[in-house]
């Protein structure tokens, strides 16, 4: 009876929608899954901001900040500054591995970009595509410290390879390229391939299906192969660890200098503060990309 | 059955000149495709006249959409003997060489591109002035009614507007042909049934060759020159749409036409182009429409469309001959415009179509057709 | 497959490059566990020599405090996030709080590791934040010193690390699940329990499989965390392979990475296992379209 009641009701189209929240929203317990939810969260940003505070708190190390100072920053990027009479290991040598990080991020989006765009198209459409898509995310799968020395042993003790920057590009590339080739398959195995036909028929060519079809509406994929290849980069550590011969990226100096003694903890502060706003920016302006894009499309639909 | 042979005998001498003036725009010769142990295509061979409508008539799987797309060399076939267009060898010639287009079932707009920019797709890829690929794509939208629309983005576009669109597109760079492919799939009936007059009269007011593709027997009786109707990668007929709907060559076309009543049975009597055949103690003659010469005794069928069927006794003046068979009167079926009745005879359940609801059908007891109104084809070949 | 670009030859030699440069390595460091170095020479001897010494020197209880706090935070994780995704999922309505809230569990995947928990080091010291403000209003009278190099403070670490990376593979697979499904058991009569544990708890399987391998594998090899707030009270696996590969104890941080990856291969094949039944891996593929 009640069966038959509710059928009407759903037949009756329009009246579903709100339907749905109400049957799980309110009952469910909500409030105490959307408190822990924050909870964590608030657990995660805490020491986010705290640390934005703290770079520019004079006794940054005890208790309750206060003195704002930018003297941490100043000592950071110049190295000018000495306590206790102490100079800090820290000045003046951000920027050396400031641009090596720049630099293999730069290399490992570019290669993320070429081999996601390589691989996305016909991942989705191949036989073995589930064994693939698994050899693929294989670096999610295996605890990095474990695949970063598998990778050292295999490369330097199998192959006799002198590490560098190649070998510091390789590991961050392999560490990105699943996260890279997961955003492209959301949009490359959605992709229509008889738009490709229809291309063709009206007389272009195989670059030009490429270039004015493919590329085109697999943008969202390929900038977000780029952002994951970038940002990943940017911030990896422990590839980066074993991968490398002499070469300091940012994370692996933060990671040393983390480890050292107090003194230079206040610039650690500065250093992480810059970098935490850098990345913060940038995923923003990914968000914006990614979702702004057909938000502002379907804005100018309904207004025509 | 080879249709080139069939429809224009000579063309193979003389094509240069044929197809300039008057002659075959296409010409297929023995297409053969197989996907892995699938064969879609058995051998197949067709051909159109300049500015024919000729529709490829099939249901799914019969190898229709295989034969177009190779057609349009967006499928390259397993083997083939010889492909044709326009007077030009075509044969190994990628899609983006030849001179076709196709409307696509789905339509397959470009939906990063706006209307404007999807109409001259062609044109631009063919390296045209953006001041002429502009002029003409206004012109294209204008044929087809979409004034006003080029800016548009694809997605804000109702799917008849989106299906013009595409025919648009695929107009706009002046093909030989143009391959149509389901295209009225997607649309719903009312829809579908204006665009199916719009879709002819553009047709004789281009004087193009059309090729479509579709699985309703109606669209093809609507707008065809000629159909070919296929089965399982081979063509079972072709002809004109009152041929092949009055003059089925086997069971199966009938029944892909929508003959209500099937009645196989043994040939008794062959009478130059009558045949006479027994079903279940019934005898009962019609017109021979099937493919070899009718032998007695070889299995064959009668078809005979409900509405042909007549109830009660027949006429005692008639001069033409008649078929007469017994029947109880079984269940009636409300159809609306017409009733659907069912008879119960010896040969099995027989469907008639009543016009007039009042007319009393438990007294039936036997019911009538002219013999010219049925036909008698040949079974099908497995 | 003439209309790509880059054609089924180039993907294939992509493969394949793939298969050596990772795959190759990790089947590699199990062999290699077996030999016997000197310097950066191999020597091709079969030996368990390497297993033996790992055990000798503590490997045992090493590799099980790892394991037992990766797998404590995990469940921990899994019991916090599933509600919340539940939540994001099927129960939130705002749409504003939705986006803020994804992009909060978005942003932490790009930032560093070690900016993200360097500074609990000055929160939970003696003389920090934490401690000043219990003396102060007076709950302890001495400061409290598990708060920070200590166990708690590893798991702590982990908690915030590893919430976002639980939270959308649930959240995802959550979203997927049609209403209707949830409207017919509300239909048939199901309690709301009944109806999380007999038609969500399952459809979202696959949401929570990738959840589980995406925090416990990573926290494992965590090399970030233990350091900043175990402050080596808390040894890991990852400190022990970063000592052993300084000092060119290669073979001795094979061993240990091959005992991590033969447990980690069994844990995967027990969940993939478990996801059988609701369609396996061509499903990611299946449920990518959607």
């Amino acid at each position: 009876m009640t069966a038959l009641a509710e059928r009407g009701r759903i037949d009756g189209a329009v009246a579903r929608k709100p339907a749905r929240s109400q049957l799980i929203g309110e009952r469910w317990p909500t409030w105490g899954s959307v408190f822990i939810g924050y909870f964590v969260l608030a657990i995660i940003y805490f020491p986010i901001l705290w640390l934005m505070i703290l770079s520019i708190s004079a006794e940054p190390l005890t208790g309750f900040p206060g003195d704002w100072t930018l003297r941490w920053y100043d000592d950071m990027l110049y190295g000018t500054g000495q306590r206790e009479g102490e100079a800090y290991a820290v000045a003046g040598r951000v920027m050396e591995p400031l641009l090596l990080s720049l630099k293999i991020a730069a290399i490992t989006a570019a290669l993320c970009i070429v081999a996601s765009l390589v691989v996305g198209p016909i991942l989705p459409r191949v036989r073995f595509r589930g064994p693939m898509l698994l050899g693929f995310l294989m670096p999610l799968m295996v605890p990095g410290i474990v695949a970063s020395v598998s990778l050292f042993l295999f490369y330097r003790l199998g192959l006799h390879l002198k590490m560098g920057e190649w070998s510091l590009g390789l590991a961050h590339f392999i560490w990105a390229f699943p996260f890279a080739l997961l955003a492209m398959l959301v949009v490359s195995s959605r992709f229509d391939e008889r738009l490709l036909d229809a291309a063709a028929d009206l007389g272009a060519s195989r670059w030009e299906r490429f270039w004015q079809i493919q590329v085109p509406i697999l943008k969202p994929g390929i900038f977000a192969a780029g952002f994951f290849g970038f940002l990943l980069s940017f911030n990896e550590l422990p590839f980066s660890i074993f991968m490398r011969a002499g070469d300091i990226t940012l994370p692996i100096y933060l990671w040393i200098q983390s480890g050292a003694h107090n003194s230079s903890v206040p610039l650690i502060f500065a250093l992480s503060t810059l970098i935490t706003i850098a990345s913060i920016v940038l995923t923003f302006i990914a968000i914006r990309v990614a979702f702004g894009e057909p938000r502002a499309a379907k804005l100018k639909a309904k207004k025509a | 059955m080879n249709v080139a042979a069939n429809s224009e005998g000579a063309s193979s001498v003389d094509r240069g000149a044929a197809s300039s003036g008057d002659g075959q725009i296409l010409e297929v010769v023995n297409a053969i495709h197989r996907f892995g142990d699938v064969t879609a295509l058995d051998n197949v061979s067709i051909a159109a006249r300049r500015g024919e409508f000729l529709t490829l008539l099939g249901e799914s799987g019969s190898g229709k959409t295989t034969l177009l797309r190779i057609v349009a060399g967006l499928e390259r076939p397993t083997s083939i003997g010889r492909i044709t267009i326009d007077g030009a060898d075509a044969t190994f010639l990628p899609a983006n060489k030849r001179n076709t287009t196709t409307v696509f079932q789905h339509y397959a707009l470009f939906p990063h591109m706006s209307v404007g920019e999807n109409i001259e797709y062609g044109l631009r890829v063919r390296r045209i002035s953006k001041e002429e690929r502009k002029k003409r794509a206004e012109q294209a939208l204008e044929l087809m009614r979409l004034s006003g629309l080029y800016d548009r983005r694809v997605h804000q576009l109702s799917g008849g507007q989106k299906q013009r669109v595409a025919l648009a597109r695929a107009l706009v760079t002046e093909p030989a042909i143009l391959l149509l492919d389901e295209p009225l799939g997607a649309l719903d009936e009312k829809l579908r049934i204006d665009m199916q007059v719009e879709l002819k009269e553009l047709h004789e007011r281009l004087g193009l060759t059309f090729i479509y593709v579709t699985h309703s027997q109606e669209e093809a009786l609507t707008m065809s020159d000629r159909i070919i109707l296929m089965r399982r990668g081979r063509i079972v007929q072709e002809g004109p749409p009152a041929e092949i709907f009055d003059r089925p060559a086997t069971r199966f076309v009938a029944e892909f036409m929508n003959v209500e009543n099937l009645i196989e049975g043994s040939i008794r009597g062959v009478d130059r182009d009558q045949v006479t055949i027994e079903c279940a103690g019934q005898v009962m003659t019609g017109p021979w429409t099937g493919r070899s010469r009718p032998e007695v005794g070889a299995k064959a069928c009668l078809v005979i469309r409900a509405e042909r069927l007549k109830l009660g006794a027949p006429p005692t003046s008639s001069s033409e001959p008649v078929n007469h068979v017994p029947c109880r009167t079984g269940a009636t079926i409300y159809k609306g415009k017409y009733l659907d009745q069912m008879l119960e005879c010896p040969a099995g359940p027989i469907k008639a179509r009543i016009w007039d609801r009042a007319m009393p059908v438990e007294q039936i007891i036997g019911f009538w057709w002219r013999a010219a109104d049925s036909a008698v084809t040949s079974l099908d070949a497995e | 497959m003439p209309n790509l670009p880059a054609g089924i030859w180039s993907v294939s030699g992509f493969t394949f490059l793939w298969f050596v440069g990772i795959v190759v390595p990790l089947i590699g460091i199990v062999l290699f566990s077996f030999l016997q170095t000197k310097g950066i020479k191999v020597q091709w001897d079969l030996t368990i020599k390497a297993y033996e010494k790992l055990f000798f020197y503590g490997g045992g209880p090493l590799i099980g405090r790892t394991i037992r706090i990766a797998a404590t935070m995990t469940v921990i994780e899994l019991l916090l996030a599933f509600p919340f995704a539940l939540w994001l999922a099927k129960g939130a309505k705002n749409q504003n709080l939705k986006l803020i809230t994804f992009t909060l569990l978005t942003v932490p995947f790009f930032l560093s590791p070690v900016a993200r928990v360097i500074v609990w080091r000055s929160v939970m010291s003696i003389s920090g934040l934490v401690n000043t403000g219990l003396m102060d209003l007076g709950i302890v009278d001495e400061p409290v010193d598990w708060l920070i190099f200590s166990e708690f403070a590893v798991h702590l670490g982990y908690l915030g690390q590893y919430f976002p990376a639980m939270v959308w593979p649930i959240f995802l697979s959550i979203a997927l699940i049609d209403d209707e499904y949830l409207e017919a058991s509300k239909d048939l009569g199901a309690s709301r329990l009944r109806t999380l544990f007999h038609v969500i708890l399952p459809l979202s399987l696959p949401g929570i499989v990738a959840g589980v391998i995406f925090t416990f594998v990573p926290m494992l090899g965590d090399t970030v965390v233990p350091q900043q707030m175990g402050g080596g009270n808390v040894l890991m696996i990852s400190h022990n392979v970063y000592t052993m590969i300084g000092a060119s104890n290669f073979v001795m941080a094979a061993a240990l990475s091959a005992i991590i990856l033969a447990i980690m291969l069994a844990f995967q094949i027990l969940l993939w296992a478990a996801l059988r039944p609701v369609g396996g891996l061509n499903n990611v593929f299946a449920s990518l379209k959607r």
